[in-house]
Parts: structure tokens; sequence; C-alpha cells
């Protein structure tokens, strides 16, 4: 590094001793001028925003974690409905068993505690294997009866298990806190499960939007008829969660209950906690979509970060270039969303969406452009320092060299490291040398004085003859002018140069101009007195 | 300036050759130009309107030759400045303060050499 410094010295050294040409002086300056043009350039251009990919990154950004959300919930949602699946073949096959080795039938549940005892003990373990197996908040199921037709609410009350974790520290573990929400306490007790706070006895099948509609449906594929119910409020509790449904059959096929795993918003939003990109922090949203409008009133919400969403209304969708602006009509947001395999209860589709807030991304795209504006702002100035400091330097020697030359200086005294300009400089200071060696003989001041003496004692017709050659008339024009004839002018040029000690016209014409280039022409003019 | 007017000049011209002279007023002495031959001397106008073309070329060959004539003289002739007479060489003296004719040099008692000995 020093070395190549050292070369860098050495080269400035040479060139000032040496000088460049003009050429390359003015290539350098107008190199500069151009970058300063170009730095403006790209000042206007970063204005504009040309510069700031940001759309395309924050599409890269928002494409790769809507991939990964979306390959993760698909494969949770996959196995989240084959457990479904599961859970519904089994129990519909219990329930067959259990109601055919009794000699029962579903109807005759309705009232009879000790069947229903009976039934719930014999669920339970297929209620618990479910929970402890799968990555979910709680399971259940419901058969459509009751322990007392005769109540109040007996239209809306079923019989069931509803088994919750109680601690989502352990969340994905076989060895889960659960807690009795639904179901037989009897039941609870023999398997020695917590009673959860808000527990009864029954559902509500209020709780289960669209459940008349799953009761009466037929069954051709079961796989095809797992729902997922969107985000309800579970009765008696702040929680909200959302229930993946499936059809209990009876032996005759026809649907006799429902069966399902819950998944909380508090597992979800566990589950998918906040992205934090460069754009600001990315939510997951889990809704049904109709056409181009996400429902929220049934959608579930991952971790928020700083992103404020109302969780009712809707979002509409716009689609843009690079990605999608999600509005919901007081804030924009903006994200991507994908379709998930499973289906809400009303056959809409459900779509896992990544979405970050509008806002933000503003302020961070401002941000960058900001930069830009501000680096190619710094960039043109430090080029119009450079163009001007050039300039200076480029100027400056001429002016040197110029009063140099004024002044009379020696040329080896100041170099301007212009080429051309030193050998113009050293040629005018030659040249003056030359013409001082030419100009005048030793002793000069001896020989105008000498001069002037001899011209005072011209008579006054000759010194108005010499004052006619002197103001420049030729020897006709003086003639013309005096009203005299040639021959007489001539006998005054005689007279002249004899009095002056010239030999011709010619010598008398030089000594005129002698006088006349020393600024001394005065001394021999003639003013007459008359 | 034309201190030689056409009235000091004599014509002595003839039909073949262009001449003129001047007196001076001091000695008399005459001189003559040199003469200047007519470009149609010798030449017979056949026809009027010849004639009149000869006029024209004489007349006009005329001026020139005066205008040459008139050269000639403010070579040998001075005017003096006192009398105001056109006197040849011989009779103007070169004096210190105002050059003059013989005349006027002798009536005011100036002194000075002729331009050019007789």
């Amino acid at each position: 590094m020093s070395h190549i410094i050292d070369e860098i010295k050495q080269f400035s050294t040479y060139t000032k001793d040496y000088g460049t040409t003009i050429r390359r002086k003015l290539i350098a300056y107008w190199i500069v001028m151009i970058l300063a043009v170009f730095s403006a350039i790209m000042v206007i251009l970063s204005i504009a925003g040309v510069f700031s990919h940001s759309d395309k990154r924050l599409n890269e950004a928002l494409d790769l974690q809507q991939q990964n959300t979306m390959d993760s919930l698909e494969d949770h949602m996959g196995q989240l409905s084959a457990r479904c699946v599961d859970l519904s073949e089994r129990i519909s096959a219990e329930l067959s068993s259990s109601l055919f080795l009794k000699g029962k039938t579903l109807e005759m549940l309705n009232d009879d505690q000790d069947l229903i005892v009976d039934l719930e003990e014999r669920m339970y373990p297929l209620i618990d294997t479910t929970l402890r197996y799968s990555e979910c908040s709680g399971v259940f199921f419901m058969l459509d009866a009751t322990c007392d037709t005769k109540a109040e609410n007996a239209r809306y009350s079923r019989m069931g298990i509803y088994l919750r974790n109680a601690d989502l520290r352990e969340l994905n573990t076989v060895n889960k806190h659960m807690a009795y929400f639904r179901g037989d306490s009897e039941v609870a007790g023999k398997e020695e499960i917590a009673i959860h706070e808000q527990w009864t006895q029954e559902f509500d099948t209020a709780m289960i939007p669209e459940y008349d509609r799953m009761m009466e449906e037929s069954v051709s594929d079961l796989e095809d008829c797992c729902r997922w119910a969107g985000r309800l409020k579970l009765k008696g509790t702040e929680e909200e969660v959302m229930l993946l449904c499936a059809p209990i059959l009876d032996a005759s096929g026809q649907v006799c209950g429902i069966c399902g795993i819950e998944i909380s918003e508090l597992y979800f939003r566990l589950a998918n906690p906040v992205y934090d990109s460069s754009y600001g922090s990315m939510l997951t949203i889990v809704a049904p979509m109709e056409g181009n409008t996400l429902n929220l009133e049934h959608a579930v919400f991952g971790s928020c970060g700083d992103i404020f969403l109302r969780r009712e209304g809707a979002l509409t969708v716009k689609k843009e270039k690079y990605y999608n602006i999600y509005s919901s009509g007081e804030e924009e947001y903006i994200g991507l969303h994908g379709p998930l395999s499973g289906k809400s209860l009303n056959g809409k589709n459900m779509v896992a969406v990544t979405l970050l807030s509008e806002n933000y991304f503003n302020k961070v795209v401002s941000g960058e452009r900001r930069l830009w504006i501000i680096g190619s702002v710094l960039f043109f100035f430090i080029m119009l320092f450079i163009a001007w400091f050039l300039t200076t330097h480029f100027v400056a020697p001429i002016y040197k060299v110029l009063a140099n030359i004024r002044e009379d200086r020696p040329i080896d005294e100041y170099h301007s490291g212009i080429t051309e300009l030193d050998d113009l400089a050293e040629y005018i200071q030659n040249k003056a040398k030359e013409n001082e060696q030419r100009e005048l003989p030793p002793n000069i001041e001896v020989l105008f004085q000498e001069f002037s003496e001899k011209v005072a004692k011209l008579t006054p017709m000759e010194r108005t003859v010499l004052q006619f050659y002197i103001d420049g008339y030729t020897i006709e024009e003086v003639a013309a002018r005096a009203f005299i004839s040639v021959n007489t002018v001539k006998k005054h040029n005689t007279n002249i140069n004899r009095k002056l000690e010239v030999s011709n016209r010619e010598e008398l014409m030089l000594y005129i101009d002698l006088f006349r280039r020393s600024g001394r022409i005065g001394e021999i003019t003639y003013h007459s007195e008359l | 300036m034309d201190y030689i007017s056409d009235k000091l000049l004599e014509d002595c011209s003839t039909p073949e050759l262009f001449q003129f002279s001047i007196c001076c007023s001091e000695c008399k002495e005459v001189w003559k130009s040199r003469p200047i031959r007519f470009t149609r001397a010798g030449v017979k106008p056949k026809t009027e309107g010849k004639k009149i073309i000869f006029k024209t070329l004489y007349d006009r060959e005329k001026v020139v030759a005066r205008e040459l004539a008139v050269k000639e003289a403010e070579k040998i002739y001075s005017q003096c400045p006192i009398c105001h007479r056109l006197v040849c060489d011989h009779c103007f003296l070169v004096c210190d303060e105002l050059d003059m004719c013989r005349a006027c040099a002798q009536k005011l008692q100036e002194t000075g050499e002729p331009v050019k000995e007789k």
C-alpha cells in the first residue's frame, strides 16, 4: 500500500516538474463535470424512485415467507384433517359397536344418563389419544342426544366430550395437561382430568355455526365433509377458537353427531409468531375468502407484532404487480395469500395470508429513497467541489504565469504545470530578450541628446519641413502643403541632412523612428511660436 | 494644394501635341512642359461623327496633359507666400524663417539661398 502511495507521490511530483498538457487537464475537468451531471441525474432518478427496487425485494421476502407459511399450514392442517377423519371413523365405529352391544339406538341415549356416561367412558380414550398426538389445543365429539330432553335448552344441548389443553407451554408434547371442558364429570373424575373453570356438562350447538346443516348433510366422502368453523368464541369464556369439524356417522351412514379438533387463537398465535423482515413485521392469517374479500370475522391471526389489524369486518384484495393490497377501508396492508386445502363450514375456501403494514413499508422505502437521494446529492456536491478545485487549479497557474511575464520575472522561477503555457511563456520571454538586444545601441542617451541639440539648431523653415517628415508626409506632399516646389523641399532636405549629420532621408527617418519608439518624439517636435 | 492654377498655365498646344508654359513672375523666363502627342495626331476624320469623337478625345487627352504639366511645374515653381507670385527655382530663396521670392527677400531684407543657381 505504501509502495502504491509512493508511486502516486512520484507521479504527482513528475507532473508538477514537467507539467501536463492543457488537453489532459481539460479531459480531467470534463470527466469531473460529466460525473457531476451524472450524479445530478442520479438525484432526479432517486427522487423518482427508479433505483429503489423495494417492491421487488419485498415481493421476494413476502413470497418466501408466504411459501413457508403455506407449507407449514398445509402440513399441519393436513395432519389435523387426517386425525379428524380418523377420529370420526373411530368414534362412528365405537358408537355403532357400543349401541349394538347394548341393543340400543342413538335416540335411547336421550335422558339415559348412565348410557351417556358409559358411552363417554368408551369414547374418552379416543379423544384423549387424539389430543395427545395432534398438534392442537382441544378435541371434542358431540352426539345428537341430551341427558335431559325436558330441560329449557334441550333443543340446543348435546352430550359429548370436549377435552382441552390446559397448558399451551406443552404444545406439541404427548404429556399434555388437559382440562375437561364438556362432558360428564364422573368420567373426568375416573380419568383424573381437571375440570375446566368454564365446564358445563353438555355442548351448546349454537357454538358451531351450520350445525343443523351439518347434521342434515348426506356424507359420501368423510374427508370432503371435514370443514373448518371459522373463529368463534367458546361459551362462557373469552377464548376464541377455530374448529375442524367432521361428521360422526351411525350404522346406517347418517350423521348423528360431530367430532373435531380445536385450534385456539392463542395456540395459533404461538404456532405462527410474527416474522420480522426488513420491511416490517409480517403477520399470518388464516381466513375464509369469497371472491376478492377476506372475512376477518372468522379468521384466526398469528402473532401481530407491531401491526394493528382489527379482527372484524373484511379486507378487500387488490392485486398489484409485486404484491396485493388488502384494504379495510381505514388501513391498507401489503401481502400475499394462497389457498389452503381446507374449506369452511359454509363452503368458502380457506386461505393463508401473509400481511405487513403498508405505512411501515412506505417508511422503509422512503428511508431507502432518502438514502439514495442523500448519497446522490453528496456525490453531486463532491463532484462540484472537485470541479471547482480543478478549475481554480487550472486557472491559477495561468494567472501566475501572466503576472510573471508582466513583471518580467525569469521563467525558471515558476512552472505553471501546463506544458503549452510554460512553452509560451518561455517563448515570449526569449523574444523580449531578443528585442532588447536589437533595440537600442549603447550610449543611446548621448545619441538622443546630441541629435536633439542639432535639431534645435535648424532654421524655423527647416524645422517646419522636418515636422512634415515627423508627421509622415512624403516630399511631394510637403511641397504641396507648403506651396513650394519639390526642388525647394529637396534643398531643405540637403541642409537638414548636413546639419543633422545624416547621410540620407532613410537615416533621418530611422532617427525619427528611434525617438518615437523611445517615447521622446516630443524632444524634436516643432511647436511654432508664431 | 494646387497653387499652380489653370490660369497661370499658358496653353501652347497644337492639334498634334499638347504643351503648356509658365512664365516666372520674377525673371520672366518661360518654361514649357514636355510635349505630349495626341494619340490621333495626323489622322483626318472623314465623317462628322468621327470629328466629334476626335474632338472629345482631344479634349480628354488635353486635360490629362494639363495635369501632367502642372505636376512638372510644381517641381520647379514655388509660390511666394508674401507676394503670392509664382517664381522659378532660380528666383525663390530658401531663408531661415520663411522661403520667399528674391524681390520680397530684398524688400524685407531677408537673406537666403536660391533653390537653384542660374
